[in-house]
């Protein structure tokens, strides 16, 4: 029975979970493929690495726990993986006891030096406003648009993860665009209506 | 009729610029000003494209710290057991099982009232014979 990573490289995915049933070397390996994917899920749907790092390892948790009655039903692993990371995202939100209102804290924005602190200060706060924007979204949109922009998927990779058509993908992310252009729109004239003046945020440079 | 088909048709223009667009942006061949301008307003909304351009600059990938990661995996790989042979089955193994129970159930339950009837209307031929048949 194989038991390196290179061996499991010639298993399909479907020969790795089954295996990973019985063996921890297989479910470390299918644990090393989808991590960095889960996280990145978690971390745009909390806004925060402290509870992306909990809610990650819980995702894992529960998928070992329950991999023995894992049947393949032709859908990619992952979409079961994600499956369990939104459950426990939902409970987390319900938990938290107030809408799903990223906290910003640890969202940095790429920055150019040649920008002004005038310039940075202006797109951290188009940033926080996206983000927020994105949140507002169904959790089918958010997660189309962090496989499309996070993981970089194509729309063929997409469409497997989601369940969906190459086609469907396209029409979904068009219609994603514009919700949440108008979302933005809403928040963005909230905000002029609101605030008086624009305090510079505390911005964290990302290395 | 040909006005709707012309907004239709405008509509898949748009949504394959915007995807087009996108796919150009994030391999990183794309993001110039003049790209805009080349594209022809009608097909792709502005809008749209400076906010597929901020979406690129804000959903950038995330590292976990490597510490989180192989802690996590140690301890995944520690508490993974391997199953008993004598483990609870799996819920599809007990579904099976409660089908076969409520299948025979149900198939009891048929039979009893199937004799049940044969016996009742036995016991009713029987009691019209004693009353037909002469004192």
């Amino acid at each position: 029975m194989p038991k390196d990573s290179n061996s499991f490289a010639d298993l399909s995915e479907s020969e790795l979970v089954e295996q990973a049933k019985t063996d921890p070397a297989a479910f470390g390996e299918l644990y090393e493929r989808y991590i960095k994917r889960i996280y990145n899920y978690i971390f745009y749907r909390t806004g925060n690495h402290h509870d992306a790092e909990d809610l990650s390892a819980r995702v894992f948790a529960r998928a070992l726990q329950h991999i023995p009655g894992y049947v393949d039903r032709g859908v990619p692993f992952s979409a079961w993986l994600y499956r369990i990371a939104h459950n426990l995202i939902v409970n987390w939100h319900r938990d938290r006891g107030r809408r799903k209102i990223l906290p910003l804290d640890e969202m940095v924005v790429s920055t150019l030096h040649s920008d002004s602190p005038e310039r940075l200060a202006e797109r951290q706060e188009e940033h926080d406003i996206l983000l927020k924007a994105i949140s507002y979204l169904p959790e089918e949109r958010q997660r189309l648009l962090i496989l499309k922009f996070v993981e970089r998927l194509s729309n063929a990779d997409i469409g497997e993860a989601m369940g969906r058509s190459e086609g469907a993908v396209k029409s979904l992310y068009h219609r994603t665009l514009i919700s949440l252009r108008d979302e933005y729109e809403r928040i963005q004239q909230g905000r002029d209506q609101n605030a008086p003046r624009l305090r510079l945020p505390r911005l964290r440079r990302k290395q | 009729m040909d006005t709707n088909r012309q907004h239709t048709e405008s509509y898949k223009d748009s949504m394959q610029m915007a995807d087009e667009f996108t796919e150009e942006l994030l391999l990183g061949q794309a993001g110039t000003e003049s790209y805009g301008v080349a594209v022809d307003n009608s097909l792709l909304d502005w809008s749209l494209a400076q906010l597929i351009r901020d979406l690129s600059e804000t959903l950038l990938p995330i590292e976990p710290s490597t510490a989180f990661v192989e802690d996590l995996k140690e301890r995944l790989i520690a508490s993974h057991v391997q199953p008993a042979e004598h483990e609870k089955p799996s819920p599809q193994v007990r579904g099976q099982w409660i089908r076969t129970v409520m299948s025979m159930f149900t198939i009891i339950g048929i039979a009893s009232r199937v004799i049940g009837a044969v016996v009742l209307l036995t016991a009713i031929l029987l009691k019209r014979r004693r009353q037909a048949s002469p004192a």
